[in-house]
C-alpha cells in the first residue's frame, strides 16, 4: 500500500473563500485537474448577497441604481480597479456562472435583471446587492413603485440575538404602509440560540407548525413577512414554500450578523458542487514553499501530521487578506504569505489610515494588496508578471476597497473566472 | 494481499455479526487478514490522558511494523484515533521520548512515515479506503453478482475519519464522495442526505444516554423525511449506536434499517448471510 | 478413634467454612442497577456444556495456555486419584473389594500420582517467583504469595506421604507390629525367615542382620505367600518410596526405633485434615467455585445492559490470580504509561472482592479502581480467556454499579455534580506519572488567542443544538474562558464533558484553533480534578467518623 504524499494537477488554488470556490467551480467546469486547499469555515461568515457594484463613488451618499453605470465610472476614474481588467459583459456571465453553479448544487440564487436590488437588512437598512438567495427573492420586490401602500410583517424569533423585528421595524415604517413586529417563540428553547442551530431547528416539520400557528393570526393584516435568514440549512427554498402555502403568506428572509444561515448554504453547495465535479479539496491544508522549475510549480502542503508535495501547472491565490492570512501586516509593512508578492501599499505606516476613522473615502490600507496585470497576474516591482501560470484573485486584489464600494462578491467571481479562463487559454495555446 | 486486521475493541463482543462480514468479505477477495495481538487504538482514553491515547495507538503501529504490515480497520474511531496517534507522536517530542523507550522494552519500534522513508511505517486504512485505494472500484464492480435494487440508502459518514482532516486525510470533510461511491456499485441509490457527516451520538451514549438518543432520533427522522429505507455505516461505533434496542424502537418507528457497508456488499458479492453472521 | 474425632471436627469447620461462604454469597451477591438501591436477585443461566466441559477438561486453560494445563490437569487429576483412592479408601474399598493399598498397581498409581501432584505444585511456585521477578520491575507486590499457602499444605502432604512410605518399607517396628496382628508368628515359627526374606525382597532395614540361609529363604518365601502376599507386593512399584527407603537406609534404623513412622504419619494426616479445613478460606476455594462459574452462561452485550451488574461471590472466589487476563488486556497500555495496576484484571478483581467486603475501605484504592475500570473498553477477552470461566465483563459492570451504589461515581457524574465553588477551588492536582512535560494547548495562549469569538464553533456543535437548554457554554465560551485565564472553570463545563469530539468546530475554525482538541484537554483536567475531589470528600467523611 502506498500513502499518497505526492499529489499533481493543472491548477491549484489556493484558499477556499468566495474567489477561491469560484475558481475551482470555474477550473472544474473547463475540465482542469484541480486542487483547492484552505479553509472553507470563512464562507460562513459572508452574508449570502452578492454584490456588483453598490456605492460609486465612495463619496455619494446614495446607492447605484444601475451598477452598469456606476462601473464606467470607476473604470475611468480608477483603471487600476480589479474592475479595470473586465468589462460589464463578462461580470454579468460570472454572476450568472456562479448562480448555475449553485443552483445545480441545489441553491437557488435571484440574479437581477440589470440594476441593484434593495435588500432590507437586520439593521433595518436597504443595502445594494445584485444577486440574493431565492429566499430573500420577495424582500427585493418590496421597495418598488407601490411601496407606500404595502404592509409588511416582520417576524423574530425568541432566543436569536443580533435580529430585533423591532429595529427592522422601526426602520422601515417611514417607506411602507404598514410595519408589524412579531416575535415568535419555538418550544424548547427557553434560552439564546445560535443561527445556524435554529435553522436546523427548522428542517423539523413540528418547528414549522409551531411557527406558522402563531404567524397565522396575522396572515390577513399584512401583505408580506419578512424573517431572519433561519429557513433551514438545507433545502431552504422548499422550507420557505411550505411556511407560505401554511401561512399564506409571502415570506422572505432578512439577511443577518455573521456567522450566517445562507453564508453556511453557500459553503455546502459550493462543496457539494465541486465533489461532484471532481475537485480534490485539501480542507484546513496549509500551503507554503513555493517552488517554480521553469515549467510547473511545486508547493508543500502542510496537514497537522505529514507534509504533502503538490505539483501544480498553475496557482490561483485566493488566500484573501488579513482576516484570510493570504496579506500579513508586519509593524513596517504589509506582505503577502506565500509568494512573497510585491505588496503595493503606502509608503509608511503612518499612512495605512487616516485621521478620520469613518471617512467616506477609506482608508489607504483598505487598498493595499497585489497588482495584476489585466490577466490577474501578479506584477513584480518592475511591473512584469511574476510567473507566466500564477494569478491572484479576490479581495487580496489591490484598489480594491470593496467593503466600501459593496463589490465584494462581484470582484471575488469575476476575477476567479476570468484568470481561469485566462490560464486555460494560455495553457491550451501552449499545450499540444 | 496481506493486512494486519484491526478489529478494535468492540467487535469481538458487542458486534460480531458486522466483524464476521467484514472477515467474509475480505476472504472473499482473496485478501488475508493477519490477527495481531493489538491493544485498544487509545480512542477511549483521549479525553482522560493524552499519553496513553497516544502510546496506545503508536505500539499498535509498531506492532504491524514489527510484521511488516499495514494495518485496516473497519472502525472509523479506531482509524482516526491511530492517525492522532501518529500526529502527536510527531507533535510532542516530550511524549515521544518516553513512548520510545517503553516500546523499546518490549523490543518495539516505530518510525512516522515522514521521517525515514526506508524503514516501513505501517499505512492506515479503513475499510472504505481500502477497498477503494487497495482492492479497486473496478475489480469490486466485476465481483458484484448480486446487486441489490435501487432503494433509497442515507449514509452515516462517522466523524472520526472525516475530521479533522488535516489529521486523517481521509475524505472530503464536508462533502465525501469515497462511501458514496463504494455505496452505489452495490445497487443501492445514495441520497443527498444533510445529516450525512454529523455525529451520530455514539460518544456519550454512555455519560449522557438522553442526549445521544436525542441526536439518532433526529438524525433518523429526518433520515426518513428524506425518503430512506437504510442508514448504511461503516463504522463500529455508529452500527453500535444504531443497534442498541432503543434505536431499533426509533427505527422501527420510521421504517428504517441501519445496515452495515461489508453486509451490503457481501450480499452483493454472494457471499450467504449465515456466513456473515446475519 | 481419635482419627475419627479429628476427622469429624476437621469436617465441621469444613462444612462452617462453606456455609460462612454461601452466607457471603447471599450476603453479596447483588444486582446493582443505575440510581437504584442495590436488590438481590436469584438469576442462574445454566449452561451445561460449559460446566461439563470447563470444570472437567479445563478446556479453557487448554486455550489460554497449553503447558499450564498440563501441570494443572497432573495436580488435578493426581490430587483427585489421591482423594478418592488414598485418601477416601475406607469408603471406596467396601467398594471395591479388590482394592489393596499394598500391592503393586496400586502403589505405582499413587506413587505416580503423588509425583504429579507434587511436580505440578513446585512448577506452580517456580512461575509464582518467574512472576515476582517480572512484576519486581512493574512494582507489582501484592498478591503473590496469598495462594502459596495451599500450595505449601499440598507440598508437604505429597512429600510426608511418600516419606511416611519409605519409613514403613524399612522399618522394622511397623513390621513386627503387623506380624504380630496378621500372623502370631514366633521365632519358632520362622519369624526370622520371614524377616530375612523382607531384609532381601522388601528393603526391610533390620537392627541386627540375619545370617541368611537358602533354605531359610524357601521358608521366608513360603510365609510370605502365606501371611502378607495377599496384600503386600514387593515395594518396588512405589518407585519414589522406595527409591526413598533406599535413601534413608543408614539411619533406617535409628529412624525406626523412635517411630518416625508414626510421627509422619500423624503429620500427614494432619496435612490433609488441614488442607480441608483450609478449602474454604484460602484461594483452593476455586475448586468450588470454578465448577459454578463455568456453569454460568457468560453475558452478552445485549443482557449485560439488561440485566445490569450482578456481583456474585463465586466470581469473586474463583479467580486463581493466574494473570492470563492481564496478557491480552485491551487497556494494558494504559498500564505502561499511567502505572495503575487496577487497570488489570486480575489486580482489578481482588480489589472488587474487597471492595464487595469492606465497602470504600480506602479512598484512594477506591479511586483506582474506578480509574482503572473506566479504562476498560469491556472487550471481552479477559473473560473469554479467564480458565475459571468467569464472566469478568459482567463484574465490571457490576462493580461500577456497586461503586456508584457506594457514592463513588464516575468522573463525569462527580464533576456535573460538583458545585462551581468547590470545582475551582485550588486542589493539588497530582501529576499524572509519564504524562509529558510540555505543556498542553490549553496553557498556551498562542493556541487559543487568535479566536476572535465568531461563534462558528458554537454554531456547528451538535451537542449545542441538541442539548440547548441543558448545555451551559458554547465552544466559543470556553475559549473566551482561557482568554480569561479560567482553564480550571472550563474544565468542569458540561460542553467539555459532553463533547461528542466529532470535531465539527475545529474543521471549521476560521483561525484554525484546535477546539475539539482543546475541549479534550480540559476534559482530562476535569477527570484529575473530579477523582481528587471524590478522594478528599470520602477521606473527610472517614474521619468525621
Amino acid at each position: 500500500m502506498t500513502e499518497y504524499r505526492k499529489m499533481d494537477c493543472d491548477l491549484l488554488v489556493i484558499g477556499a473563500g468566495m474567489a477561491g470556490m469560484v475558481a475551482a467551480a470555474r477550473a472544474a467546469s473547463l475540465g482542469i485537474r484541480t486542487i483547492l486547499a484552505g479553509n472553507s469555515g470563512s464562507l460562513i461568515f459572508v452574508s449570502g448577497m452578492m454584490d456588483y457594484l453598490g456605492v460609486y463613488p465612495m463619496e455619494a451618499r446614495k446607492s447605484v441604481a444601475d451598477p452598469a453605470l456606476g462601473l464606467a465610472g470607476l473604470r475611468a476614474a480608477e483603471p487600476d480597479h480589479p474592475y479595470g481588467s473586465v468589462d460589464h459583459e463578462q461580470i454579468l456571465q460570472g454572476f450568472d456562472f456562479v448562480k448555475k453553479v449553485l443552483g445545480k448544487a441545489g441553491l437557488a440564487y435571484h440574479l437581477s435583471g440589470g440594476r441593484n436590488l434593495s435588500v432590507l437588512t437586520a439593521m433595518g437598512t436597504l443595502k445594494p446587492s445584485f444577486m440574493v438567495p431565492k429566499t430573500m427573492e420577495k424582500g427585493t420586490r418590496l421597495f418598488g413603485e407601490t411601496a407606500e401602500k404595502k404592509s409588511l410583517l416582520v417576524i423574530d424569533i425568541k432566543g436569536l440575538q443580533g435580529f430585533s423585528a423591532r429595529q427592522v421595524a422601526a426602520g422601515m415604517e417611514h417607506r411602507l404602509a404598514r410595519v408589524i413586529p412579531v416575535t415568535v417563540e419555538i418550544p424548547g428553547i427557553s434560552q439564546t440560540i445560535p443561527p445556524i442551530v435554529l435553522a436546523q431547528l427548522f428542517e423539523d416539520p413540528k418547528v414549522q407548525e409551531a411557527f406558522v400557528r402563531q404567524v397565522l393570526a396575522f396572515s390577513d393584516k399584512v401583505d408580506i413577512a419578512g424573517m431572519p435568514a433561519v429557513c433551514g440549512v438545507h433545502n431552504s427554498l422548499g422550507i420557505q414554500q411550505r411556511l407560505e402555502n401554511l401561512t399564506g403568506l409571502p415570506l422572505f428572509e432578512i439577511p443577518g450578523l455573521p456567522p450566517s444561515v445562507p453564508g453556511l448554504r453557500l459553503k455546502n453547495a459550493f462543496e457539494t458542487s465541486l465533489a461532484a465535479s471532481g475537485v480534490t479539496f485539501l480542507s484546513n491544508v496549509t500551503i507554503k514553499d513555493p517552488v517554480f522549475n521553469g515549467k510547473k510549480f511545486t508547493l508543500t502542503g502542510s496537514t497537522d501530521n505529514r507534509e504533502l508535495s503538490i505539483s501544480a501547472g498553475g496557482v490561483v491565490l485566493a488566500t484573501g487578506r488579513f482576516p484570510g492570512n493570504g496579506l500579513h501586516a508586519r509593524r513596517e509593512r504589509i506582505v503577502e504569505t506565500i509568494f512573497h508578492l510585491n505588496v503595493h501599499q503606502p509608503v509608511t505606516r503612518s499612512l495605512w489610515h487616516g485621521t478620520d476613522f469613518l471617512t467616506r473615502q477609506g482608508h489607504l490600507v483598505n487598498r493595499a494588496g497585489i497588482e495584476t496585470d489585466k490577466d490577474f497576474r501578479p506584477l513584480n516591482k518592475r511591473g512584469a508578471p511574476v510567473f507566466d501560470h500564477l494569478y491572484a484573485v479576490g479581495s487580496i486584489l489591490a484598489h480594491n476597497d470593496w467593503i466600501r464600494l459593496k463589490s465584494g462578491a462581484g470582484v471575488c467571481l469575476v476575477s476567479a473566472c476570468a484568470a481561469v479562463d485566462r490560464f486555460h487559454k494560455r495553457r491550451s495555446k501552449a499545450g499540444p | 494481499m496481506r493486512v494486519a486486521y484491526f478489529p478494535g475493541c468492540k467487535i469481538d463482543f458487542v458486534l460480531g455479526d458486522y466483524g464476521s462480514a467484514v472477515e467474509t468479505v475480505m476472504a472473499q477477495l482473496g485478501v488475508s487478514l493477519v490477527r495481531l495481538p493489538f491493544s485498544c487504538c487509545g480512542n477511549p482514553s483521549r479525553g482522560k490522558n493524552l499519553e496513553v491515547s497516544v502510546f496506545s495507538a503508536i505500539k499498535n503501529l509498531a506492532l504491524a511494523a514489527k510484521y511488516g504490515l499495514d494495518i485496516m480497520t473497519p472502525c472509523k474511531c479506531c482509524f482516526g484515533q491511530l492517525k492522532q496517534g501518529v500526529y502527536w507522536y510527531e507533535t510532542r517530542k516530550d511524549l515521544r521520548d518516553n513512548i520510545n523507550r517503553i516500546l523499546a522494552q518490549e523490543g518495539l519500534f516505530y518510525t512516522p512515515p515522514s521521517r525515514d522513508p526506508g524503514s516501513h511505517s505501517p499505512v492506515i486504512r479503513h475499510l472504505l479506503s481500502f477497498l477503494l485505494h487497495d482492492i479497486g472500484i473496478t475489480r469490486l464492480k466485476e465481483k458484484i453478482i448480486r446487486p441489490w435494487e435501487p432503494v433509497k440508502t442515507a449514509l452515516q459518514q462517522g466523524c472520526h475519519a472525516l475530521r479533522p482532516y488535516g489529521v486523517t486525510g481521509f475524505d472530503n470533510p464536508f462533502a465525501p464522495k469515497m462511501f458514496k461511491a463504494l455505496v452505489e456499485i452495490t445497487g443501492l441509490r445514495v441520497i443527498d442526505w444533510s445529516k450525512e457527516t454529523s455525529c451520530c451520538g455514539n460518544p456519550i451514549a454512555e455519560d449522557h444516554k438522553e442526549l445521544s438518543l436525542k441526536i439518532l432520533r433526529h438524525k433518523v427522522e429526518d433520515a426518513a423525511r428524506e425518503g430512506a429505507a437504510y442508514i448504511c455505516t461503516a463504522c463500529t461505533h455508529c452500527q453500535i449506536q444504531y443497534q442498541g434496542a432503543e434505536a431499533l424502537h426509533i427505527l422501527a418507528k420510521n421504517k428504517i434499517s441501519a445496515v452495515s457497508y461489508p453486509f451490503i456488499l457481501g450480499t452483493c458479492l454472494g457471499i450467504p448471510l449465515g456466513k456473515m453472521g446475519g | 478413634m481419635i482419627f475419627r474425632i479429628l476427622l469429624y471436627g476437621v469436617l465441621v469447620i469444613f462444612l462452617i467454612g462453606l456455609v460462612y461462604r454461601f452466607r457471603s454469597i447471599a450476603r453479596k451477591s447483588r444486582f446493582f442497577e443505575r440510581d437504584k438501591e442495590p436488590w438481590a436477585k436469584k438469576i442462574f443461566n445454566f449452561t451445561a456444556t460449559g460446566f461439563l466441559f470447563n470444570t472437567l477438561f479445563q478446556i479453557k486453560l487448554f486455550k489460554a495456555g497449553k503447558l499450564r494445563w498440563l501441570v494443572h490437569g497432573l495436580v488435578i487429576s493426581g490430587f483427585s486419584y489421591l482423594l478418592v483412592v488414598h485418601a477416601l479408601d475406607d469408603v471406596t474399598s467396601m467398594m471395591f473389594s479388590w482394592y489393596q493399598p499394598g500391592i503393586g498397581p496400586f502403589r505405582f498409581l499413587r506413587n505416580l500420582a503423588g509425583v504429579g501432584v507434587g511436580l505440578g505444585c513446585i512448577l506452580f511456585l517456580v512461575r509464582r517467583m518467574n512472576r515476582a521477578r517480572n512484576i519486581r520491575e512493574t512494582g507489582d507486590k501484592g498478591g503473590l504469595f496469598k495462594g502459596t499457602v495451599s500450595i505449601f499444605l499440598i507440598l508437604s502432604l505429597v512429600g510426608s506421604g511418600f516419606l511416611l512410605e519409605a519409613l514403613r518399607i524399612i522399618s522394622e517396628p511397623r513390621f513386627d507390629e503387623m506380624v504380630e496382628e496378621y500372623s502370631g508368628l514366633d521365632e519358632a515359627g520362622g519369624l526370622n525367615e520371614l524377616r530375612a526374606y523382607w531384609a532381601r525382597n522388601y528393603h526391610l532395614v533390620l537392627k541386627e542382620a540375619i545370617p541368611f540361609a537358602s533354605a531359610d529363604f524357601e521358608t521366608g518365601k513360603a510365609l510370605n505367600q502365606e501371611y502378607c502376599l495377599d496384600c503386600h507386593e514387593r515395594p518396588d512399584p512405589a518407585f519414589v518410596s522406595s527409591f526413598l527407603a533406599g535413601g534413608i537406609t543408614p539411619i533406617g534404623n535409628w529412624l525406626a526405633r523412635f517411630r518416625v513412622d508414626l510421627f509422619l504419619y500423624w503429620f500427614h494426616y494432619g496435612a490433609g485434615l488441614l488442607l480441608l479445613a483450609f478449602l474454604p478460606f484460602s484461594r483452593m476455594f476455586h475448586l468450588v467455585a470454578v465448577p459454578v462459574t463455568s456453569a454460568w452462561k457468560k453475558s452478552t452485550h445485549v443482557n449485560l445492559k439488561k440485566q445490569m451488574g450482578l456481583l456474585e461471590i463465586f466470581s469473586l472466589t474463583a479467580c486463581t490470580n493466574c494473570g492470563f487476563c492481564s496478557q491480552v488486556c485491551a487497556v494494558y497500555p494504559n498500564f505502561q504509561i499511567t502505572g495503575n495496576r487496577e487497570i488489570l484484571p486480575h489486580v482489578k478483581i481482588d480489589v472488587v472482592k474487597t471492595m464487595a467486603g469492606k465497602g470504600l475501605w480506602d479512598a484512594r484504592a477506591v479511586a483506582r479502581l474506578r480509574s482503572g475500570n473506566d479504562d476498560c473498553t469491556r472487550c471481552g477477552r479477559c473473560g473469554d480467556i479467564c480458565p475459571s470461566g468467569i464472566d469478568l465483563v459482567r463484574l465490571w459492570t457490576a462493580a461500577d454499579h456497586l461503586m456508584e451504589s457506594l457514592g463513588f461515581p464516575d468522573n463525569c457524574t462527580q464533576a456535573l455534580g460538583t458545585s462551581f465553588d468547590i470545582w475551582t477551588q485550588p486542589f493539588p492536582l497530582p501529576q499524572v506519572p509519564g504524562t509529558g512535560s510540555s505543556p498542553g494547548l490549553a496553557d498556551r495562549v498562542a493556541a487559543f488567542e487568535h479566536c476572535v469569538q465568531c461563534t462558528i464553533c458554537t454554531n456547528a456543535c451538535p451537542v449545542v443544538a441538541h442539548d440547548l437548554n441543558q448545555n451551559d457554554l458554547g465552544p466559543h465560551q470556553i475559549m473566551n474562558l482561557l482568554r480569561l485565564g479560567r482553564k480550571q472553570m472550563a474544565a468542569g463545563s458540561r460542553m467539555v464533558w459532553h463533547c461528542l469530539t466529532c470535531y465539527a468546530c475545529q474543521e471549521l475554525c476560521p483561525q484554525g484553533i484546535r477546539v475539539a482538541d482543546i475541549l479534550l484537554e480540559l476534559r482530562a483536567q476535569g477527570h484529575r480534578t473530579a477523582e481528587q475531589i471524590k478522594v478528599s470528600q470520602l477521606t473527610n467523611q472517614g474521619s468525621d467518623k
